[in-house]
């Protein structure tokens, strides 16, 4: 009952004050940005620059169509390139996955190749009518880039093919589910979102509660201090499902299996919400705080990146709490493997429970008077 | 009620005492005057009194329980009002009330008849961040009476009241003693210690220097003389008369048959007075 109570004082109150509303706004802003900005799957069509010298218009045209464009036909750029406001000129060949410009001079192909910091090629056929290839590069391309180039149009290149397509590749899972540009992003805001704006607005709660003296006066009355946090821990916790759920509704659908969902976020929410209260029991206001606060958010948004760049994943990341914060979202998005994501709901609601009981332990003894 | 036995409290964990050997005992009833200037332990020994602080050394009991090891349901007996108001902003007046009032485990007062005894009766729908400091100091003063407790902690009750309001809170401060409540008092405020409490301690510097009843004190500092202003032949005349003397005693009286008298005071001490001469300082 008391409990209860705390709660429905502490909903009274976030309901009456800011930053309920900036978790919700910022949850807002958020889906905006996946519905708006972020595309369902980003353009990944390779550009080419190109310059051709064929013998004859006819063997020209012939490499042309090998481009498989569309319909055979190039086409002048809507918006044309420019060098020192010198228009240059060049046709536009549009395929299922390239898009490949072919400049009437070598010299324009390596100047817009130059500015535009893309790859350049010059295709020269000789009399033998054999291809001769020269790629302008950056300079900034690894080793393995630049040799592959040099092979690849090497005697043996019909081999290489050969190779590739004799050269067994097996697929693990099957029914993995693969998820779209914009589906891939909302793990990485989920766990922003719920969890480490949950360790923010949990301190800054507990900071007015400081400011306005109501802890104390908590501290005289039968009902035990946990009972107090506890109430912050829910209030935050309910939140946090209100602001995920404004995010994973419009963008999975039915898809996904809520029910873990809401058993996985509510020990990540448990852990941030205790975490922030730990925190806020060493500090009296958020300006002393912040410098922790802010060394700590960075910290935990480290994974992301790994999380981005799959090929970075070191040992230490795995030890930043937020790390399997992410990787669980997804794996609850591609239908992934339950015993994972429930070990690690498992696993954060007894951190976050070592760290109530601490925070609890810190708030009884510092109740100055 | 309380029971206070060689108390020291350093925040620093060290030798550094923020209060240091002190003792005493509050009878069930009494209404203790705790008295100091800022920084004079006051505080300290009602946090560790209350639970706030935790207990280092010495024994201390408070309504029957040792606060070495609180039990929760000793809050059920106790109320405090805060020196610096401590309600929620956010929350109507009633609201506040309401919400504490489920925190006890004990039978609680009607939040709107408590708004009305400290004079804010109509403001229960208003947010406490509305109010002004005096309202928001009596919505605290009212809050702690919400579980009719038999042992009350106040910390500067009057403080940032005008003299009205303050001698409404006075007089509920009487009228809860008379009906029992034991009341400790922590204040700086030597007229207020004076008219409410049965005794006081003087502390400075962690160390309390006296205890005795505002009675007592003032036999015991005070001169034993009465000051006298009357009109003598359309003169003002001003004259000091020992009430111990027979021969001033006699002239005293005739003076007041035979002369028109203006004003007349006794000379005993003030509190604040007795405290600067026991303990040398004064009251900041």
């Amino acid at each position: 009952m008391k409990l209860w109570s705390s709660f429905v004082k502490e909903l009274t109150i976030a309901s009456r004050g800011f930053y309920f509303y900036v978790e919700i706004a910022m949850a807002a802003i958020l889906l905006f940005v996946l519905l708006f900005v972020i595309p369902n799957n980003f353009d990944n069509k390779e550009t080419q620059y190109l310059y051709l010298e064929f013998p004859n218009a006819q063997s020209q045209q012939m490499y042309i169509e090998s481009f498989n464009d569309l319909d055979g036909k190039g086409k002048t750029p809507e918006d044309p390139f420019k060098i020192d406001k010198e228009e240059i000129n060049s046709t536009l060949y549009v395929t299922e996955d390239k898009e490949i410009y072919v400049f009437d001079t070598e010299e324009d192909m390596a100047k817009v190749a130059e500015k535009k910091h893309k790859l350049g090629v010059s295709i020269k056929m000789n009399e033998a009518n054999e291809l001769n290839y020269t790629y302008y590069t950056q300079g900034n391309e690894t080793e393995k880039f630049s040799n592959i180039l040099k092979i690849i149009h090497g005697p043996d290149d019909a081999l290489l093919y050969k190779e590739l397509e004799g050269q067994p590749v097996k697929t693990i899972s099957t029914d993995y589910v693969v998820l779209s540009d914009r589906e891939n992003v909302l793990p990485v805001f989920l766990t922003f979102n719920g969890s480490l704006m949950g360790l923010f607005i949990m301190a800054a709660y507990v900071f007015l509660d400081k400011k306005e003296g109501v802890i104390k006066a908590y501290a005289i009355t039968p009902s035990p201090v946990w009972k107090y946090l506890l109430s912050k821990v829910l209030i935050l916790t309910v939140t946090a499902l209100t602001t995920s759920l404004i995010l994973i509704l419009p963008i999975m659908g039915t898809r996904i299996n809520y029910l873990l969902l809401i058993v996985f976020l509510i020990p990540t929410g448990f852990f941030a919400s205790a975490l922030g209260l730990l925190i806020a029991s060493y500090f009296d206001d958020m300006v002393k705080s912040f410098g922790v606060m802010y060394l700590l958010m960075i910290a935990m948004m480290m994974p992301t990146l790994s999380y981005f760049i799959a090929s970075w994943d070191p040992m230490w990341l795995k030890f930043i709490p937020s790390y399997y914060i992410v990787y669980g979202f997804k794996e609850i998005f591609t239908k992934g493997d339950t015993g994972f994501i429930l070990l690690i709901a498992l696993g954060y609601l007894v951190v976050s429970s070592i760290l109530f009981a601490w925070a609890n332990a810190r708030y009884k003894k510092t109740l100055s008077v | 009620m309380i029971t206070v036995q060689n108390l020291y409290h350093s925040y620093n964990k060290d030798d550094n005492y923020a209060v240091k050997d002190v003792s005493f005992e509050i009878p069930k009833g009494e209404v203790f005057g705790f008295l100091g200037p800022s920084g004079a332990g006051k505080s300290t020994t009602q946090g560790i009194l209350t639970g706030l602080l935790q207990l280092q050394k010495g024994n201390v009991t408070v309504a029957g329980y040792d606060v070495k090891e609180i039990k929760r349901k000793m809050f059920n007996q106790i109320g405090m009002s805060f020196e610096q108001s401590n309600v929620y902003s956010k929350m109507t007046a009633k609201e506040n009330l309401k919400f504490y009032a489920k925190l006890f485990d004990v039978p609680t007062r009607d939040p709107d008849e408590l708004l009305e005894i400290v004079g804010l009766e109509g403001k229960g729908k208003i947010r406490a961040g509305e109010f002004s400091k005096g309202m928001k100091h009596r919505l605290t003063f009212a809050r702690s009476m919400l579980n009719n407790p038999e042992l009350w902690f106040l910390d500067e009750p009057t403080t940032g009241l005008d003299p009205a309001i303050a001698s409404v809170i006075k007089g509920i401060v009487k009228e809860q003693n008379e009906k029992g409540v034991t009341v400790f008092l922590t204040t700086h405020n030597m007229y207020i210690a004076d008219e409410l409490c049965d005794r006081v301690a003087f502390i400075i510097d962690g160390d309390i220097h006296l205890i005795d009843s505002p009675k007592n004190l003032k036999l015991e500092y005070g001169e034993s003389k009465v000051e006298v202003e009357y009109g003598d032949n359309g003169k003002l005349k001003t004259e000091t008369f020992s009430t111990l003397d027979e021969k001033d005693k006699k002239k005293l009286a005739d003076i007041i048959a035979k002369q028109n008298i203006q004003t007349m005071h006794t000379k005993e001490a003030t509190l604040e007075e007795i405290f600067i001469k026991v303990t040398g300082r004064e009251l900041i």
